[in-house]
């Protein structure tokens, strides 16, 4: 995890024509269950905004109050300062200046891509119409689709159809609702960088949800990791995946390896079963309990480890050779860690190697039992 | 309609079932080369000849004789079909009953789907119990119903009109409303064909995409726009699919035209058939004609309905999750709403329900409410009739016997339809789909001719045999939309495990098929016994059920009498879905209708 594509001074120096987004406290009730409980976050015009998450920790709950499609059962919503969901206040999601990009696509079947598009144009003339569904089919690169039914199309070209509906409205802020789920994969990679591309080209706010790490990771200013309804970290991609705030953090996105164990005299070094581990940032939260989090291709192993603050001797339990790397399952005392070496590294099953982490790849987080 | 179509919508009576839109098993790859017909398809091949392809047949054949079939004198001869063909004598009827059938098509889709869409999209109060009240009348007696409104709104003696004229002063031959009428038959016969377009729209409804709706209110257009730009047109193929499906039933129906004595300006084709059959001097070639006349008809309108359910499929989308559409805020309108819901359950349920029960405790069938005294004498006097007795037997016999024959060989038919196929599981789904595209009587007077020499002729059992025939398709849908829905790697685990086919079939596919197969069974079971249709052509004295029995009573000008036995046949019919409900736990509501 090493892409890292989003400039992150961006949101400032892009063009950008969307709208600010202030959520406050913000809460979502089906029944007696709280879906969304308590969430706050603010987005600047033009930014691009990832609500990742686990199913149901109420990311599209989120995003769909934020449309209007839901009712907000607690806190407010305000585009641009001026409040849509509030206290006695629900502004209907066909007033709001909003947009969205559905899971399903939501192209009507009933309807060309020409028709599709240009179902929100209304008020203009019809020539008006036309000019803009053609310069946005144009930028989504379907322009000689415009008289096919929506059923007639792949499901890339669809998605295309949703984004180009959802565009050419010119909405304040624009959401996905996890657009590109229903792609294999390969096609996935592709739309992910067209789709954001297009988000630069037209500089809308956009609130993106999704439940795939690398989704959100490549394409966002920032991230809000939800769990179980609450904001568990909202943060730039780097800095989620370098310092996550706590272990479902770290686990959720990359592949991390934790080491419970105690800290100290200082707030930089942690003990367990006679190992100490070395971090750069000191521990800054409460107690002295602490999970030390560092990611398996930080993890060295072999003759390199020399200049290394952590060090440690570990038996080689397991080698899988994963064509790009290889994966070495570590037995340490303190349990096992996973390092992804390159395929050259000298290691056996069996074998005793030394096996290192840099101190400012290992971070402290709060131990949860 | 075959049975490996699988529309998004619900078909009802001679339909069949809403299916959920569910994955499609896995087709292709699985089909190998054709096998030998099994045992199975040959013997359901043998049965759906005899008691489907034979009586069909035989109109046809019976169409071209001097006279019944049967008799002594009888000789091959144009006659009747130059009668009814060329004549001119039968064009006023027949284009009256299209009109009447095209009017009331129109109209059940117009009221149903509206009431599908306020009962899927808006929070009107009290929702469950309108829906109930809507699907109610599926299980209510048409002719029951009939006969009910005939009480109530007749002309010169109906309760509203001899009430409201010392009410309201009126001279005595006032007449405030009046049922004898066409408008008064296309009202009775849309309270109970609007159930069948609401059943088939609101299951499209329910299984359209909701983000598709959002999708409208995103691009900025509120409740009322997207209704008419997104819902209705999605919507087509159901609205489609509902209007020839209640067309058809509507060309057919002999039993409401009939008890509403509607002569006036013309009488359906139906009964044109039944007059010709039963009304000396009878004359059965030509009511095979006509019967032949309204098939071409309803054989056209079942070739439309097959088309717009197979496009339906083409507007199944792919639907992210099982997200609840969003209901629309009407302060003011899910209270009209709630209003007009209740009118009608008020109009195809309780009021009728209410004369029947008011006229079967009032001797004399006094209809003023001044004069009425209530006792059950009437009711006692008819219940000692011993043709009641036999009446009773015999609507229990088709009770019983119909639903669960027909149950049974829908099961071998769907079986063979949907895991063997092959060339003679397409012949048999066609067979066992026939007939829907006959209209009950002309089936009936095909049975009638085709077992006229057989010892079960004049017997309850010929009115079974007519009656398994008739009802094939429901058996087979019900199953078949069952069957489709069972992924075959369930069934083949089990012989993976070890199982032999039988106990593959009764250890698996059995107990999975159950749910569909009781909600079979029971409708069935309403079907079968409120049935008069074929039984009127096929049953005498001995073998007649209570809702022939009932109709011999309106003949006979004996309302009092009918009521009477329309209140019995309504009791065996609410004990049968009692015990369905109750001791089988068969599921009756609109997703499984």
């Amino acid at each position: 995890m090493s892409q890292i594509t989003a400039d992150q001074s961006a949101p400032t120096t892009r063009k950008n024509r969307g709208a600010a987004l202030e959520v406050t406290d913000l809460r979502i009730k089906y029944g007696e269950t709280e879906a969304v409980k308590g969430i706050s976050f603010s987005i600047q015009p033009g930014e691009f905004l990832t609500l990742l998450g686990p199913s149901g920790c109420g990311k599209t709950t989120t995003l769909r109050c934020i449309a209007g499609l839901e009712p907000a059962s607690g806190g407010t919503i305000a585009i641009d300062g001026a409040v849509v969901a509030g206290p006695d206040k629900h502004v209907q999601p066909e007033k709001r200046g909003i947009n969205m990009v559905f899971q399903s696509y939501a192209v009507w079947p009933h309807m060309t891509v020409a028709k599709n598009v240009g179902y929100g144009l209304k008020g203009s003339s019809k020539s008006e119409i036309a000019s803009r569904v053609d310069e946005v089919l144009e930028l989504v690169g379907l322009a000689p689709y415009a008289k096919r039914y929506g059923t007639e199309l792949s499901g890339g070209q669809q998605q295309r159809v949703a984004l180009a509906r959802a565009i050419v409205t010119q909405p304040k802020i624009l959401l996905f609702d996890e657009p590109l789920s229903n792609l294999d994969a390969g096609l996935r990679e592709q739309m992910r960088f067209e789709l954001l591309q297009l988000q630069r080209t037209v500089g809308i706010t956009s609130v993106y949800v999704t439940h795939d790490q690398t989704e959100a990771m490549s394409m966002s200013d920032r991230v809000v990791l939800m769990r179980d309804g609450r904001i568990e970290q909202l943060d730039v991609p780097r800095e989620i995946y370098r310092r996550p705030a706590s272990e479902f953090a770290a686990t959720f996105i990359g592949r991390a390896n934790l080491i419970h164990a105690s800290l100290g005299e200082s707030r930089t070094q942690a003990h367990v079963d006679g190992i100490a581990i070395t971090s750069e940032d000191p521990y800054d939260g409460e107690g002295s309990e602490v999970t030390a989090v560092f990611r398996s291709e930080n993890v060295v192993v072999g003759p390199d480890t020399a200049k290394l603050e952590n060090r440690w001797d570990a038996v080689v339990e397991r080698l899988m050779f994963l064509g790009r790397h290889l994966d070495v399952t570590l037995r340490l005392p303190s349990g096992l860690v996973r390092a992804e070496v390159p395929i050259d590294t000298p290691v056996s099953e069996g074998a005793t190697v030394p096996v290192g982490v840099r101190a400012r790849d290992v971070h402290f987080v709060k131990a949860e039992s | 309609m075959t049975l490996l179509e699988r529309p998004g919508i619900a078909p009802g009576e001679p339909g069949g079932t809403a299916t959920e839109v569910v994955a499609a098993p896995p087709g292709g790859a699985r089909r190998t080369r054709l096998r030998p017909p099994s045992a199975l398809a040959i013997v359901i091949l043998l049965l759906l000849v005899g008691l489907v392809a034979g009586p069909v047949l035989m109109v046809f054949v019976g169409a071209v004789q001097s006279e019944a079939p049967g008799l002594p004198n009888n000789h091959f001869s144009w006659d009747a079909v130059f009668r009814v063909y060329f004549s001119g004598e039968f064009y006023g009827s027949l284009l009256g009953t299209l009109g009447m059938a095209i009017v009331t098509a129109a109209l059940s889709v117009v009221f149903g789907g509206i009431a599908a869409w306020f009962l899927t999209r808006v929070a009107v109060p009290l929702r469950r119990l309108w829906e109930f009240g809507l699907i109610l009348p599926l299980f209510l007696s048409p002719f029951v119903g009939a006969l009910a409104w005939l009480l109530l709104a007749a002309p010169n003696s109906g309760i509203i009109n001899v009430n409201l004229r010392w009410m309201l002063n009126l001279d005595d031959d006032a007449v405030l409303v009046n049922i004898m009428t066409l408008p008064g038959v296309v009202f009775v016969m849309l309270l109970f064909y609007v159930p069948y377009a609401y059943l088939f729209i609101s299951s499209a409804l329910r299984n359209m995409d909701p983000s598709l709706e959002e999708a409208s209110n995103m691009n900025g257009r509120g409740t009322f726009a997207t209704a008419m730009r997104v819902t209705l047109p999605m919507m087509r193929p159901a609205i489609v699919a509902s209007f020839f499906f209640v067309a058809v039933l509507a060309t057919g129906v002999f039993v409401i035209p009939a008890v509403l004595g509607l002569n006036t300006s013309f009488s359906p084709l139906a009964v044109e058939v039944y007059r010709a059959m039963t009304v000396f001097p009878s004359n059965p070639p030509t009511a095979a004609a006509l019967g032949t006349l309204l098939f071409w008809f309803t054989l056209v309108g079942v070739y439309l309905y097959r088309r717009s359910v197979r496009n339906s499929n083409r507007y199944v989308t792919l639907s992210a999750r099982a997200t609840r559409p969003r209901m629309v805020k009407l302060p003011v309108g899910r209270w009209v709403a709630a209003a007009f819901f209740a009118v009608y359950a008020l109009l195809a349920a309780v009021l009728p329900y209410l004369t029947l029960i008011l006229m079967s405790l009032t001797p004399f069938a006094i209809t003023d409410m001044r004069n009425v005294r209530l006792s059950l004498d009437g009711i006692i006097q008819v219940w000692k009739r011993p043709d009641v007795s036999t009446a009773f037997g015999n609507t229990l016999i088709l009770g019983i016997v119909v639903p669960t024959v027909v149950v049974l060989i829908g099961l071998g038919i769907s079986y063979v339809v949907v895991r063997e196929r092959g060339r003679l599981g397409a012949v048999i789904d066609y067979l066992g789909t026939f007939p829907i595209a006959v209209p009950g009587i002309v089936f009936a007077t095909g049975v009638l001719w085709l077992y006229v020499r057989t010892p079960v002729y004049a017997t309850v059992f010929v009115v079974t045999i007519a009656l398994i025939g008739a009802y094939m398709p429901q058996g087979a849908r019900f199953a078949s939309a069952g069957l489709l829905q069972i992924d075959r790697s369930l069934e083949e685990a089990a012989r993976m495990n070890g199982a032999s086919k039988l106990r593959m079939l009764f250890t698996v596919t059995f107990p999975l098929l159950r749910p569909s197969l009781l909600s079979a069974w029971t409708l069935l079971f309403v079907f079968a016994t409120r049935e008069v249709n074929e039984a009127v052509i096929l049953s005498g004295p001995k073998s007649r059920p209570l809702s022939v029995l009932a109709w011999n009573y309106v003949e006979q000008g004996s309302l009092q009498q009918a009521a009477v036995v329309g209140l019995f046949l309504t009791i065996v019919m609410a004990v049968g879905i009692l015990f369905a409900r109750v001791v089988l736990r068969a599921k009756l509501d609109s997703s499984n209708l």
